[in-house]
């Protein structure tokens, strides 16, 4: 595989990013900012929205700092070979275990909601083979197929949030902010991690993106898209479901989406609801395991990374269906430790890089001058 | 065994090479020696005429005109050679074809012949045995010069071909009715009848080392990319094969991805179709032999465009088209949905379909799937039948079928009678597209789709919808990506594909031609 | 028993797959990787499939950051 022959526009990068930030925060994240602020979700999903765009801006300015090379070579060159190729590991690692979140949530939603009974070993391998065969069509065929499945997925988001809004009732808002700025913070930082900054994922695409103009507004655009349809979803279950509901519920999005009824006949749009999810959690799964295989092959320095993709997937199979004995146990580390590994793999480990780049270019300019 | 057979592959090569290199032997400047030749070599077929002219010295034979009756156009050569001989009759009256005296007539017969040759048709000489065959069997009379180590030709073809009629398979109710024949002339014609512009440029060759089929590239100079027009010739030249009898045969030797169950060459028998392609900037490929014509590069969206679409008002043309793709979800996905539906995702249907649903399929003893794979495959078998049979029972035997078949087979249990909905309606919206060569993929798929979802449900239909989309974003048809204008996104192109908006609105040419961007309406003044 | 067979189907049609093609282009460190990779995945794929106690991953994570709670 050519790493850096395959181009894709600058309008598929930002639909790629646009549906790996809606990625698996559509269905989990209500669930989670409702047990720390209730019914002050929202208020939780606009910071978090706030910092999200920071944190684009973040990833935009070592995005710029590239200059066409692959991550792993990008982290090098900012650290030299030993250093940077730990860094690289480090990355390496992250995409992994973001990886194996994601198909975590999918095999527990399938088993529990749309399929019980399927054995869920079955549904990973489906899904884990159809995220190899897109990687090995390349990258600039599933960039197409994001753009072709995009407006698709937006007017059908569009339709369920509009048909929600009938049911929407604004007392489920109240009391705002009762029990202090707290609770809202501490809402806000799941969002922060889950959605906006495993978005780090982004880096490695940023060597195909034909273009050399610089990437901080195009990637800041997708991160207020892609948190623009997080707040919507966010909102709606609050107005529509209530803190409690929000709570209790696994997928409150999903109940969302069941309670739609329009005219007595309209009912059972959960699939289409099912539907748009399964894209967002497989475009997610995509990315990561594009960055994962395409940067473990470039840490290998290898001439080819297709060999790699199987093998990658078995161990990702069985690491998923290791990992996730029961929700209850996977939803317990989600919510307190995660944040942390988010924290430290996804900021700061880049902050590295960025310090490292900027010294780089720093020490090469006053090298030449 | 393999000995035996890699040594019968050597007298194959060693055949064909020495028919190759004898076919390169220069033409004899004894047309005695041409005639035996030519006479021996075809194996004094009967419909090889030769018309000897004869004179007293030196050779008996000044020269010979060779042609394959049938083929060409036989009055053309009695006038030249009645021509020729009341122009060198003397005066001593003979008018006797064989002897003629020399007497005052000081010009040879032989360069009377040469003169006069030119009032036959397009004239020109050819000095290769290979040649000689390849134009005397497409029709052209060969004229053998004793003591010329040449021989001319002239083009004289006609024969009995297929009138200009309309065409069967893609019919239109508003617009031109002609449709190509069999006849590479007559096709190339009819596109010049199209197209008045000294742009239009052809290029001939030939393909087939036993067919030796004439194969024409017609573009646009100017419009149509010359990347796209190199490729095209690069891949024709490169194909080497004993016969080409169809444009099908070309197709399958020059499309991009060769195992993709789709089309990445577009195909019509309409002039008009293939004209408006020209003007965007394809390159057509026309084949001699079939009215089959090929065009290149193509994308999903010509599929399910026709022709109609432009000469119809565009509100109508544009629902067409959005009809079109609905249908096209349709054939390929209803049995799936159905058979996931009731197998895996009950709880999705309303209440009282539900029960509808689970009375009839109360006494059937099978399965969802294994209901719609017997169903779909009975069509199948049906619609195949229905093609090849004599058109007088065709209409009746596939009514009959279709009623009697569904009817027995709900009464009999064998099938539930919603089944026999959902397999009827997808096999009839399998035709609304107007490019057959597209229904080919999806009602392959169609089996495809509902084997994964009798297996994983609604998930594995997605996936499956996943790979598919895959797929086709992966596609390219010579360069070209198969699914622009919808991605690569190319909002100017987006004019033509799910709607057709007005002509007045639809002013730029599509990113397959030179100039994207360039217009081909401009406002009034 | 048959989940076994199973996991070294996939592996032998990952194998049928892949090694033609590298051992064509020659490609020996691109080999030796697949071969490490997929017998890792095997290893644990069987492990998996008889059922003995694989560790959690994310037990790693919560060891990592447990000294922050």
């Amino acid at each position: 595989m050519e790493f850096t022959n395959a181009k894709i526009s600058v309008r598929q990068f930002q639909i790629l990013i646009i549906l790996g930030l809606t990625g698996d925060s559509i269905l989990i994240l209500p669930t989670i900012i409702a047990s720390s602020a209730k019914q002050n979700a929202w208020l939780s999903m606009l910071i978090a929205y706030a910092a999200g765009l920071l944190i684009g801006g973040f990833f935009a300015a070592i995005a710029n700092r590239m200059q066409g090379d692959s991550l792993i070579a990008a982290a090098r060159r900012g650290f030299g070979r030993w250093l940077g190729s730990v860094v690289g590991l480090l990355f390496l690692f992250n995409f992994f275990m973001c990886g194996l979140t994601l198909v975590s949530e999918l095999s527990q939603f399938m088993t529990t909601q749309l399929m019980p009974e399927t054995p869920v070993n079955a549904i990973i391998l489906i899904f884990l083979t159809v995220v190899i065969v897109a990687y090995r069509y390349g990258v600039e065929a599933f960039a197409r197929m994001g753009e072709l499945l995009f407006p698709a997925f937006t007017a059908l988001f569009m339709v369920l949030a509009i048909l929600s809004l009938s049911q929407a009732k604004i007392e489920n808002v109240k009391p705002v902010a009762a029990e202090g700025l707290w609770p809202i913070m501490e809402g806000a930082i799941p969002v922060m991690s889950v959605a906006f900054i495993e978005m780090v994922v982004l880096l490695a695409l940023v060597p195909h993106v034909a273009t050399n103009k610089s990437l901080t507004k195009p990637i800041l655009k997708s991160f207020a898209a892609g948190g623009l349809f997080l707040f919507i979803i966010v909102a709606l279950c609050v107005l529509v479901l209530g803190p409690n509901l929000m709570e209790t519920k696994y997928y409150p999005t999903f109940l969302l989406a069941q309670k739609i009824t329009v005219g007595n006949f309209l009912e059972r749009l959960e699939a289409i609801l099912a539907f748009l999810w399964i894209i967002t959690v497989f475009y997610k799964t995509l990315l990561l395991f594009f960055a994962l295989t395409s940067g473990l092959a470039q840490w290998f320095k290898l001439r080819d990374s297709d060999m790699l993709t199987v093998p990658l997937g078995m161990i990702m199979l069985v690491l998923t269906v290791v990992s996730t004995p029961n929700i209850t146990v996977y939803n317990q580390i989600i919510k307190y430790y995660y944040n942390w590994f988010d924290l430290m793999f996804c900021f700061i480990v880049p902050l590295l890089l960025l310090a490292g780049l900027i010294l780089r270019k720093k020490k090469g300019k006053a090298a030449s001058s | 065994m393999q000995q035996k057979k890699a040594a019968r592959n050597r007298t194959h090569q060693q055949e064909d090479r020495l028919w190759e290199q004898y076919e390169s032997m220069p033409i004899d400047s004894s047309v005695l020696t041409n005639m035996n030749r030519i006479l021996q070599d075809l194996g004094d077929s009967d419909d090889v005429v030769i018309r000897e002219i004869r004179r007293e010295k030196p050779e008996a034979i000044a020269a010979a005109v060779v042609y394959i009756d049938g083929l060409s156009d036989s009055a053309v050569i009695n006038s030249f050679i009645s021509n020729l001989l009341s122009s060198s009759v003397k005066d001593d009256g003979h008018e006797d074809n064989a002897h003629r005296s020399k007497g005052a007539h000081d010009k040879d017969i032989v360069s009377i012949a040469e003169e006069m040759l030119f009032g036959m048709g397009a004239i020109h000489t050819v000095s290769e045995m290979a040649d000689l065959y390849r134009n005397l069997l497409s029709g052209e009379a060969i004229i053998l010069i004793d003591g010329a180590a040449y021989a001319y030709r002239a083009d004289i073809r006609q024969w009995k071909g297929r009138d200009v009629t309309e065409s069967t398979n893609q019919t239109s109710v508003r617009g031109p009715r002609e449709s190509f024949t069999e006849t590479l002339r007559v096709n190339t014609s009819l596109i010049r009848r199209k197209i008045k512009d000294p742009r239009l440029w052809l290029e001939t060759m030939t393909i087939g080392r036993m067919t030796k089929t004439d194969v024409t590239l017609m573009y646009m100079n100017g419009i149509a990319k010359p990347s796209v027009i190199e490729e095209t010739r690069k891949r024709l030249r490169a194909i080497d094969i004993d016969s080409v009898l169809d444009s099908g045969y070309i197709e399958e030797l020059i499309e991009d991805d060769k195992y993709s169950l789709f089309p990445t060459v577009f195909n019509s028998e309409l002039p008009d179709n293939v004209a408006s392609q020209l003007l965007e900037g394809k390159v057509a490929i026309i084949v001699d032999g079939t009215p089959n014509v090929l065009l290149v590069p193509t994308q999903l969206v010509s599929f399910f465009q026709s022709t109609e679409d432009y000469y119809q008002r565009s509100v109508y043309a544009s629902l067409l088209r959005i009809l079109r793709f609905i249908t096209v979800f349709i054939s390929l996905l209803l049995p799936s949905l159905y058979i996931a539906i009731t197998t895996f995702h009950r709880e999705m249907l309303p209440a009282s379909l539900l029960f509808s649903l689970a009375a009839q399929r109360e006494g059937v003893p099978f399965p969802a799937f294994v209901e719609a794979l017997v169903m779909e495959v009975t069509f199948e078998i049906l619609r195949e039948a229905g093609l090849r049979m004599p058109r007088a029972i065709g209409q009746a035997v596939s009514v009959v079928g279709t009623l009697v078949i569904g009817q027995a087979a709900v009464e009999a249990g064998i099938v539930s009678a919603a089944m026999v909905i959902v397999v009827s309606v997808t096999a009839i919206s399998t035709f609304t597209l107007p490019a057959y060569s597209m229904s080919i993929p999806v009602r392959i798929l169609r089996f495809a789709f509902m084997g994964v979802a009798a297996s994983f449900g609604l998930f594995g239909v997605i996936m499956g919808l996943f790979v598919l989309l895959l797929h086709l974003c992966a596609l390219r048809s010579f360069g070209e990506p198969f699914m622009s204008p919808f991605s690569p996104y190319r909002a100017v192109e987006l004019e033509d594909t799910l709607v057709r908006l007005p002509r007045w609105l639809m002013y730029r040419r599509p990113g397959t031609s030179q100039g994207t961007g360039s217009t081909r309406i401009r406002k009034p003044r | 028993m048959s989940s076994l067979i199973g996991v070294f189907a996939i592996a032998a049609a990952a194998v049928w797959l892949e090694v033609p093609r590298l051992i064509h282009r020659e490609h020996k460190r691109e080999l030796v990787l697949f071969f490490i990779l997929l017998a890792i995945g095997v290893a644990l794929y069987s492990a998996l499939v008889m059922e003995a106690s694989l560790p959690n991953p994310f037990e790693l994570v919560k060891i990592m950051f447990s000294w922050v709670m």
